[in-house]
């Protein structure tokens, strides 16, 4: 397991390098290779897809930007992933009124998922309610959240990250990233009562 | 199972919300558009680079603005490293317009015998103790300068008048 985030980090280090000097190939495998856990960390963050869109593409077009800059005292992954929510986190606090949910669809895996399976077997809110209310539910409850509250639950709970790596990317206390996500958590428990036993 | 555990798988399940794999698929063609679109901010070298290619293309002899600019570079720097005849011989004077004479003659004190102690100057000794100060006698040089604010102590005494007497303690 730690064999293979070193790998990883190294694989990234080596495609950082190339990409700084000018090799465009090794920056899109970057972008290949982060679009798909980053575009969740925005999309969760706003639950917005349009917005989502746009955000992950000026999260790469910054990374891009400022590659030069990069001297890889953090991993990559740290690097972009603060510039995302940053990112976010900035453009959360400019649009004040909360827009309409724009959401995606609910892929199919989910029919297949065991805690799915476990949570409609056990609990008969979640059995009753469509996946669309679910979902929807899910959505509007997050959203009520402040962005600070969102994005710890965001990258912990939903993005199964550590706590360390939280307060590196957000650059606060892990004392903070527990606090936080403890008080999001009651607020969720508030929201989401009728689907929890 | 408690509440916060069920908390954390109804939240796990937000990771099947996904725009789907062709989203990515044609994200990072829509990536290098948006990089077309919004270009990334150059150097100053690059932009100099782009604007002397573009003013270049929209001439005639393309050749011919590059040899201009090289001429005028190279000009640039022979006027550079062209030594200086110095007519002025302006840079050889010290940075300090203050030569260290001016300083050291400060410092130097005058001859004895060039020097005239005020106490023996005619026009400035106090008048004799019962004359009267006549017109041809300068007055105290501290008038004549304006001190701000003469205090009994600073003027001098006038040995005719008594010295005032210290205020009895109560």
């Amino acid at each position: 397991m730690a064999d293979a985030a070193a790998n990883d980090k190294q694989e990234d280090r080596q495609l950082v390098e190339r990409a700084q000097e000018g090799d465009c190939p090794a920056f899109d495998t970057l972008v290949l290779k982060y679009s798909q856990r980053l575009y969740a960390l925005i999309y969760h963050m706003t639950s917005h897809r349009e917005d989502t869109h746009d955000l992950l593409q000026e999260v790469f077009a910054r990374a891009f930007r400022n590659l030069k800059s990069f001297r890889g005292q953090s991993g990559f992954y740290t690097w972009i992933y603060t510039i995302a929510v940053n990112l976010t986190l900035n453009f959360l606090k400019k649009r004040n009124r909360r827009r309409m949910l724009s959401l995606d669809d609910v892929d199919s895996g989910i029919q297949h998922d065991g805690e799915f399976l476990e949570l409609t077997a056990s609990s008969d809110p979640v059995r009753e309610a469509g996946l669309h209310e679910l979902q929807l539910h899910l959505n509007e409850a997050l959203q009520k959240l402040s962005n600070d509250h969102r994005a710890v639950v965001t990258l912990f709970d939903i993005q199964g990250m550590p706590h360390a790596e939280i307060s590196r990317i957000l650059k606060v206390s892990e004392g903070t990233v527990r606090s936080r996500l403890h008080y999001a958590h009651k607020q969720l428990q508030a929201h989401l009562s009728n689907y929890l036993a | 199972m408690n509440k916060d555990e069920q908390l954390s798988r109804l939240l796990r399940l937000k990771r099947h919300e996904s725009p789907g794999q062709d989203y990515f698929a044609g994200f990072l063609h829509d990536f290098h558009a948006h990089q077309r679109l919004h270009p990334a901010p150059q150097g100053s070298f690059a932009r100099t680079c782009d604007w002397l290619t573009r003013a270049s293309q929209s001439l005639r002899r393309p050749a011919l603005a590059w040899t201009a600019l090289g001429a005028a570079a190279t000009a640039a720097l022979v006027l550079q490293l062209r030594p200086t005849a110095n007519p002025s011989g302006l840079a050889a004077a010290p940075a300090d317009p203050a030569p260290a004479a001016s300083w050291q003659s400060r410092q130097t004190p005058l001859p004895a015998a060039q020097t005239l102690p005020v106490s023996s100057s005619p026009r400035l000794a106090p008048p004799a103790p019962g004359k009267r100060r006549t017109s041809d006698q300068p007055q105290d040089l501290r008038r004549v300068i304006g001190s701000p604010t003469p205090s009994a102590s600073a003027m001098p005494a006038d040995p005719a008048q008594p010295a005032p007497q210290p205020a009895a303690p109560r």
